[in-house]
């Protein structure tokens, strides 16, 4: 809402400069966005809160200040003068097909308008001070009303429109071009003012084009109605289309209104001489304007929500103030009708706070007795495992949840192949239409764009985010590309494998006390434009579960006595994996075996074709004696009778 | 030759020789020693062959005598050879101190992440309870739970993305807060972090940010304790006592009182201004009836704080893209444990 300070003078005895208004608007909760000064004059731009539709009007703001504070006085209203009409107003046949879409509608007729006349000096003036074009002498002088005084009112070209005039609600795909020449399909549902022939205006919104006022009109008819908020609220927005006349109804114009600004619409005319003006004509059903809102008030309650004790006098003080009807006997209020946002006693707590001003309210720490609430488990995991990932040369990303349709983009975060996203119906861009299913596509990228920008030999990044598959999970996503050093004087310069993934799983189960097939994971690679990507994935929800399942750490007594250690190497089928050895090693459940070491992985020259060559340790260690040499040897014998048995095994000299 | 001179020789050569153990310092010099005092061609032994010049009593004699100190040198000799061994002394190589080490293990953490996690912790201190809940939000939770019908203008406020289902993307972390009513016994203090969206993106905006709302609901819970932890929050995050905070009316849908809150923030020219920080207010009876929380017995209040924003502050970040760009060159600069 724009303003000029000049124009607030119209209303008010301003002593306080510019500074000290705009900082009383905005301590008030008007909100003053910019000041700019202007030759002799101030322009104020306030933005305003929704529910304050009342102060959308230089007169709404100047009855707000007063209320803020009593120094800016109220100067006695000018009051609009009952003029005697000059000519004859239209016989108006109006139907309103539904009472309650339009439950009050007044109109005037203009007539005899000359193209000569101007818009009258003060009204331009104020118009381009705030930076509102001049189209029309009576267009301009209805659109400094609306800024004045807060009610909308549309002019129709009198000899283009027929003197029956309905209102009722559209129908689907009805269609209208509506003044600013654009063709519009209307849902279902919007308020329309049609004559005879077709629709003249979208109400409270914007008049049809070809009854719209323009150079060569000689007779209007003016609009002054009230619609209500619910009816037109989103129906602009729905439309794409915004104007000053719908920003006022949907948050609600005062249904006092109409006829006060029809009236003083004659006034300036008359005092301008601009054409003749009739009576005010008025159809309306009482029944259907919006009711005022009783409230019981206990000064009890608004002490104990503001948290201190403010006097009876004052809270009666600012009640009183905001243009109801206090009743001090019953403590009953009633509220004016410009408030609409006013109708439960929590709105009168506000005001209270907000005319005694937010800052002095005084700061109360409050005295809590509850007892410390466990943690929340899967908010201190995703902690314990960036700290963990950060201490490991990791850099976490964050990427939007959104992609789009690239192939790479088809897979979950388990590398299956999915064609179920979340599809957004409003994008932005096609680039953000969908939820991603994995973060590895969005981290490949980043890695990616670091490269082009900034290139470097190796590349940790890590997210933790939710992604959207069959349903909402979160999800740890590490990758990994190119060495596993940057260039130092003494680094391993060797690619990043898988097994790097698997020393991250590792550790991660150690530091939750799980071991590595208890929670789910998926480790694998990719190769994209010649680089390759290792990806590790790890669901932290099923983490998550595990974890709350684990037993409390606790200490065990070790065995003080001497261990042995035997080795064996031998080549094995490729395909056999180190699980199945490990786990057919711990079913044989040989007694003292206390820990089998991979200790080397080979298949190069010497090798057999399909063949690797493992070297395995097995380390012995009884609890209660020292163990014999033949008691190991025995135990070996049984470990690799076994697994003969179970693989193609050959052992090495 | 006597037997006498020759002790006397003896004794000579075995004065020298202690003198010479004693003084020896590493391996290198006692085994000098050894070989010149126990050595084949050591003067101990040439005595040893003068031995058959003498007499059996005489050769009995200094024998014996002989024999004694040679053993008397040769444990006095391990002694110190092992003394030497087992003494504690420094390496010298060719360390060299100014040298870099071999790779370093540091990471980097995300902003985001660091702030979100400094705010959480500020909050777990005033005994908050973190809270979570989905992304993918319904209606109910998003809008109607938080007294924002259909009709509602608040709703032109909040630009929102929709599936096809009717489902859409959270518009804050309310929708969580609103599950922590319906689930929890009161009384009730959570936070809830997590990433919201809006349909909105340019210089200040992205269609996706990180919120942290806050809620307490208890009997007696008032606007001057919202004030007051408000204040301790901010105080405490900006790590400034001083810190000049305004308190301004506002409008939420879901809270009445609402507030704003102003911080006092200077610039490098030391221009001061008040910046918008956050909004909070008196969670609004509606919201709590439909919680199936009886407002005339219990109060609470709310707040929302944009994480974004409390990053660019805290941590002098200029653009609000940077977050989401991922470039190493910013991400790197936040390697540090704590803020």
């Amino acid at each position: 809402m724009k303003l000029t300070k000049s124009w607030l003078e119209d209303y008010l005895d301003i002593e306080e400069n510019i500074a000290n208004l705009c900082n009383d608007l905005t301590m008030a909760g008007l909100e003053v966005d910019e000041v700019a000064t202007l030759t002799s004059d101030h322009l104020i731009d306030i933005d305003l809160t929704p529910n304050r539709a009342d102060c959308l009007s230089v007169m709404g703001i100047a009855r707000e200040l007063n209320c803020i504070n009593n120094k800016y006085n109220l100067k006695k209203i000018k009051k609009e003068i009952d003029l005697e009409p000059t000519c004859e107003n239209i016989n108006l046949q109006l139907k309103v097909i539904d009472k309650e879409i339009c439950p009050r509608f007044a109109f005037m007729t203009l007539r005899n308008i000359s193209e000569a006349k101007k818009t009258p000096e003060n009204v331009a003036r104020k118009l381009q001070d705030i930076g509102i074009g001049l189209v029309h002498p009576i267009v301009d002088i209805l659109n400094y009303i609306n800024i004045d005084l807060g009610q909308p009112m549309h002019a129709y070209d009198l000899d283009k429109i027929s003197n029956e005039i309905s209102i009722r609600l559209s129908k689907k795909d009805e269609e209208f071009v509506a003044l600013d020449g654009k063709r519009y399909k209307l849902n279902k549902g919007n308020i329309i003012i049609c004559d005879n022939n077709q629709i003249i205006s979208l109400a409270g919104i914007i008049g049809a084009e070809h009854c719209a006022v323009s150079s060569s009109t000689k007779n209007i008819l003016i609009e002054s109605a009230f619609f209500p908020p619910k009816l037109i609220a989103n129906k602009a927005r729905a439309l794409k289309l915004q104007t000053e006349s719908s920003q006022r109804f949907e948050r609600g114009v005062d249904y006092n209104l109409p006829k006060i600004a029809l009236k003083a619409l004659s006034n300036i005319i008359s005092s301008n001489q601009i054409c003749y003006f009739s009576e005010i004509g008025m159809f309306e059903s009482r029944e259907f304007l919006p009711k005022a809102k009783e409230v019981n008030i206990s000064f009890k309650k608004i002490r104990q929500v503001l948290g201190f004790e403010i006097d009876d006098a004052e809270i009666e003080n600012i009640l009183i103030s905001l243009g109801g009807d206090f009743d001090r006997e019953k403590n009953k209020i009633i509220n004016p009708s410009f408030r609409y946002d006013l109708e439960i006693h929590a709105d009168y707590v506000e005001e209270v706070a907000r005319l005694y001003g937010y800052d002095n309210i005084p700061i109360v720490s409050e005295k809590i007795d509850l007892k410390p609430d466990a943690k929340f488990l899967s908010n201190i995991i995703s902690r314990q495992v960036k700290d963990y990932l950060y201490k490991n040369n990791f850099s976490e990303c964050i990427n939007y949840s959104f992609t789009n349709d690239d192939p790479e983009e088809s897979f979950d975060w388990k590398n299956d192949s999915f064609t179920e996203h979340k599809r957004i119906s409003n994008f932005m861009s096609i680039e953000q239409n969908k939820l991603r299913s994995n973060i590895s596509s969005s981290l490949i990228k980043n890695i990616e764009h670091n490269f082009n920008v900034n290139p470097k030999e190796s590349y940790r990044f890590f997210e933790i985010s939710t992604v959207f598959g069959k349903k909402e999970e979160n999800i740890l996503t590490c990758v990994l590309s190119g060495k596993k050093n940057e260039e130092n004087w003494d680094a391993e310069q060797r690619k990043f494998d898988k097994y790097d993934m698997t020393t991250i799983i590792e550790d991660l189960s150690r530091l939750f006390g799980l071991k590595k097939n208890d929670f789910s994971y998926k480790i694998s690679s990719i190769t994209k434009s010649k680089k390759d990507y290792i990806i590790l994935s790890v669901c932290l929800d099923d983490l998550t579960k595990k974890i709350k399942n684990n037993q409390p750490e606790s200490y065990e007594n070790y065995s003080k006595f001497p261990y042995i250690r035997r080795d064996l190497s031998f080549f094995i089928d490729h395909t056999v994996s180190y699980e199945k050895i490990s786990k057919l090693v711990e079913e044989i459940n040989v007694h003292s075996l206390k820990k089998i070491l991979l200790f080397d992985l080979y298949d190069g020259k010497g090798v057999p074709e399909g063949k690797k060559s493992l070297g395995i340790g097995f380390i012995f260690q009884d609890e209660n004696k020292t163990l014999t040499h033949e008691e190991a040897d025995k135990n070996i014998e049984r470990i690799l009778s076994e697994l003969k048995n179970h693989f193609d095994i050959e052992l090495r000299k | 030759m006597s037997v006498e001179k020759l002790k006397s020789d003896l004794e000579k050569v075995l004065k020298k020789a202690f003198e010479s153990i004693q003084k020896s310092e590493n391996s290198e010099e006692i085994e000098k020693a050894r070989i010149l005092y126990l050595g084949k061609k050591s003067q101990i032994n040439s005595l040893m062959k003068s031995l058959s010049n003498l007499d059996s009593q005489q050769k009995a004699e200094f024998g014996k005598y002989l024999n004694e100190a040679k053993a008397k040198l040769t444990s006095f000799l391990e002694d110190k050879k092992l003394s030497i061994s087992s003494k504690v002394k420094t390496i010298n190589d060719n360390f060299d101190f100014s040298m870099p080490g071999r790779n370093s293990s540091i990471g980097s953490l995300h902003p985001i992440t660091k702030i979100m996690d400094y705010s959480i912790e500020i909050f777990e201190d005033l005994k908050f309870e973190c809270v979570e809940g989905p992304e993918i939000e319904d209606d109910f939770h998003n809008f109607t739970a938080l007294n924002i019908p259909e009709s509602h203008p608040a709703r032109a406020m909040h630009d929102t993305f929709y599936f096809e289902d009717g489902y859409l993307l959270r518009t804050h972390t309310s929708s969580v807060q609103i599950r922590a009513m319906r689930e929890k016994n009161l009384p009730i203090r959570v936070i809830a972090p997590g990433k919201v969206y809006r349909k909105d993106s340019d210089i200040t905006h992205t269609p996706m940010f990180h919120q942290i709302e806050g809620l307490y609901i208890d009997t007696n819970v008032s606007f001057s304790n919202l004030k007051s932890i408000i204040n301790t929050f901010l105080k405490k995050f900006f790590e400034n006592d001083d810190l000049k905070i305004r308190f301004r009316p506002s409008y939420f849908p879901f809270t009445e009182p609402s507030a704003e809150v102003d911080i006092e923030y200077i610039n490098s020219r030391g221009e001061k201004s008040w910046l918008e920080i956050l909004g909070c207010g008196m969670v609004h009876p509606n919201v709590l009836k439909m919680a199936k929380i009886d407002p005339s017995i219990h109060s609470g209040y709310a707040f929302g704080l944009g994480v974004e924003r409390l990053a660019m502050l805290k941590l002098e970040i200029s653009d609000l893209r940077l977050f989401y760009e991922n470039d190493l060159r910013f991400l790197e600069q936040f390697k540090r444990a704590k803020l």
